[in-house]
């Protein structure tokens, strides 16, 4: 592990704006589709085509180029193009090397596009409404934040009284749109309808803080990968999979029937890690810090990273020059796209690349871009190399 | 313990909520509970779904262009050829206990399989085994028990089933290890609408995909009724039976909780027997996907169907297990209320339950017309 500081411009406006972009993108679990059809505006000029599958899973793709004999730079490997074949006639892959040694691959970049949101479950007859959460809301910052719907109707969560604060639970709070009835609360929602923590970015210099950077940060991390990768049209030999998953803040979902389509030779997921939360004891079993580059997740609740797939990461930062962080998660612990890419059809490798965040599930989740840029660095040095 | 039935009555004002239409005529109510009854009085656990399996496959093997089962025990049949795929789902096994040991004196030791409140299991008449041996969950006479012990449930492991044996060895012999242990209630119907049984979860769901694979004809559709194995151990006949079939939208028909009883209010009654069918909205698998639930809902609005949301979010069916299958497939569940269920002796609403068909039959309807296209 180590500390030096990347070599990233001081300033990369481009990067704050897609996160501003994105971060204000409604799409809780479950209901991505504007926060897809955001990403696919961003990423479409970097790829060939972009589709959702039935789910609502947004895979972006970029395919190699053509050999083209004038500029062959960087390249290691001068085997024929791109011609994908057959699965049956596949071979199996080379778990020894994630990178395929003898030809190109298709590897899958996940990053899970939703947030976490407010369900709402019922309209009470004075117009408040009971809710559930949809993934992981802390519910110690939660009373008097403001939340919005996807029209932008919002309202602020109301606490009942009398509620001490060791016994805060998502049953003792509604959110009040301040009407007068429920007739009024009808006609601005509906039972069904998803709330989102209003959507403000706190610029913080190199570190930004807002709601559901968790994973937006991750998806604004693939968009850069994406630039990067046309920046240098003929660098990549892989046909790239860019697939931003549904439902993945509550658990590895979207991302298995996405993996089972696209049959990837490797699966990264691109996703957040609890970081320590400054002098606070901070995230338990973990010393992950902020600004001290992308984590390589080696264990959490239902995945353990296999020794090729970790290897190759930690040699890709190398090779990059970009400093990494490894972790290892207490039994019960996180969970990201990774466990569920690995065991679609007849398994893939796969790994988790992560962004160091402080205050998650907060409304105000702080990542450094910095560390953006240095996984940036990696995940595409990884692909172009 | 269930409540007197005449308590019903005390709930009238809640089975109008949405409006309710009396869906069905009397006779068709009539042949739902007959069909119901039998399912009821069925036995599966987990496992071992055959005579489910068999009682439907009898039912059905008329009625449908294919019928078959799986390895795993999943009954999988087939009505249309149209072109595009739809999977309705209904679970065929049910909560129960399994022998697990044996204790002096000739005493069944039990172990749950899925779900089950060791509240409702002291003193209970069950039948153990394929003999359906017929049995008691022994406890401690009252005279012997101090109040404290009275006051709190008795963990199931700690519970003895007695089933007459004076032996370990008669007992091993009468109820082997592993050998099921269900509930002992028969089927009744408590008046017009409200009936009472056991296993109500998922056995309304088999009566109605039942009925829905009898009835109208989709020539649109490729229509799978898939009767799964399992669903209380994990959702695991799903998921063989999702990527099998490869369907194009799938609908899980379930029971589900509904505490609309005294000590407990809205919004933690989850459901109200009699107002209609329960769309999920979320649980613990699964967020429902938002045009199939959508489309449920105008269909519900438009034909004057009664419906309600399940303002409960955790738990899960096999939708959950269902969209994830191969590539995806956009899945909803929708269940009728079910008071105690995962106990002895569940009560659902017939109306509920001809009304969740309705609803399903609308939305195969929507799809068979190419009214609704995912």
């Amino acid at each position: 592990m180590s500390a030096k500081p990347t070599a990233t411009p001081a300033q990369d406006p481009a990067l704050k704006d897609v996160l501003a972009a994105l971060v204000r993108a409604y799409g809780p679990s479950g209901r991505e589709a504007d926060a897809a059809a955001v990403i696919a505006g961003l990423i479409g000029p970097y790829v060939d085509e972009t589709r959702a599958d039935a789910l609502g899973n947004l895979i972006a793709t970029r395919s190699p180029r053509p050999p083209d004999p004038g500029d062959r730079e960087g390249l290691v490997d001068r085997k024929a193009p791109a011609d994908r074949k057959a699965p049956a006639d596949r071979k199996a892959p080379e778990p020894t090397d994630g990178r395929g040694p003898d030809g190109p691959q298709r590897i899958m970049l996940a990053a899970h596009m939703d947030t976490p949101g407010l369900l709402v479950t019922d309209i009470t007859k004075e117009g408040l409404l009971r809710w559930s959460p949809v993934g992981t809301l802390r519910v110690t910052h939660l009373p008097g934040r403001v939340v919005t719907n996807r029209q932008g109707v919002s309202g602020v969560i109301g606490l009942q009284d009398d509620v001490e604060p060791k016994d805060l639970a998502p049953g003792k709070m509604v959110i009040d749109l301040g009407v007068a009835g429920a007739e009024e609360a009808r006609a601005r929602t509906a039972i069904g309808d998803f709330f989102v923590l209003r959507p403000e970015l706190a610029d913080l210099g190199d570190r930004i803080a807002g709601p559901g950077l968790d994973n937006r940060a991750g998806c604004a991390a693939l968009v850069e990968v994406a630039r990067r990768l046309a920046a240098r049209p003929d660098a990549c030999r892989h046909t790239v999979h860019f697939v931003f998953t549904v439902q993945g803040a509550i658990a590895p979902r979207g991302v298995r029937p996405a993996t089972f389509g696209l049959e990837p030779d490797l699966a990264l997921a691109v996703d957040v890690s609890a970081a320590r939360s400054g002098a606070a004891s901070g995230a338990k079993g973990s010393d992950i810090q902020i600004g001290r580059g992308p984590v390589v997740r080696i264990k959490d609740a239902t995945y353990v990273a296999p020794a090729p797939v970790r290897e190759l990461l930690e040699r890709s930062a190398a090779e990059a020059g970009v400093p990494f962080q490894l972790e290892v998660l207490p039994p019960g612990a996180d969970h990201s796209d990774a466990a569920g890419a690995e065991l679609a059809r007849a398994g893939v490798p796969a790994g988790m690349v992560g962004l160091p965040a402080r205050h998650r599930g907060t409304p105000a989740e702080m990542v450094s871009l910095d560390d953006v840029r240095a996984l940036v660095d990696l995940v595409s040095g990884l692909l172009l190399s | 313990m269930v409540r007197d039935v005449g308590d019903l009555g005390d709930l009238g004002d809640l089975r109008d909520i949405g409006g309710l239409a009396v869906p069905g005529d009397p006779p068709a109510l009539d042949d739902l509970a007959a069909l119901l009854e039998e399912l009821s009085n069925a036995c599966g656990l987990p496992g071992d779904e055959r005579e489910v399996r068999d009682l439907l496959h009898r039912v059905l093997e008329p009625h449908v262009d294919e019928i078959r089962t799986d390895p795993i025990g999943n009954l999988l049949c087939r009505r249309g050829g149209g072109p595009v795929r739809v999977m309705l789902d209904a679970h065929m096994d049910e909560v129960g206990l399994m022998v697990a040991g044996y204790a002096d004196g000739g005493l069944l030791r039990v172990r749950e399989c899925g779900a089950i409140d060791p509240r409702v299991l002291a003193g209970r008449s069950v039948l153990v085994g394929r003999d359906r041996v017929p049995g008691v969950i022994g406890l401690r006479p009252v005279h012997f028990t101090d109040p404290a012990e009275r006051d709190r449930a008795t963990p199931v492991k700690d519970l003895l089933v007695d089933i007459g044996a004076r032996t370990g060895e008669e007992a091993a012999a009468a109820a082997p290890l592993g050998s099921p242990v269900y509930f002992s209630t028969r089927f009744e119907r408590l008046s017009d609408r409200v009936v009472k049984g056991k296993a109500l979860d998922d056995r309304i769901g088999c009566a109605a995909l039942a009925r829905l694979l009898t009835a109208a004809d989709y020539p649109g559709l490729t229509l799978y009724g898939a009767f799964t194995v399992q669903e209380e151990a994990g959702l695991r006949g799903a998921q063989v039976a999702a990527y099998n079939l490869d369907p194009h939208v799938a609908l899980a028909l379930e029971a589900t909780s509904c505490a609309d009883v005294p000590g407990v209010t809205p919004p933690d009654t989850a459901t109200h027997l009699g107002a209609g069918p329960a769309i999920t909205l979320m649980d613990g698998t699964i967020v429902t996907h938002q045009r199939v639930r959508d489309r449920l809902v105008a269909l519900a609005e438009e034909h004057g169907v009664p419906y309600q949301f399940r303002r409960l979010t955790t738990a899960g069916t096999d939708s959950g297990a269902i969209f994830l299958a191969r590539t995806g497939v956009p899945a909803c569940t929708v269940a009728a209320p079910c008071r105690y269920i995962h106990g002895p002796a569940a009560l659902a609403d017939l109306h509920d339950i001809a009304a969740l068909v309705r609803l399903v039959d609308l939305f195969l309807d929507s799809l068979d017309r190419g009214e609704f296209s995912l």
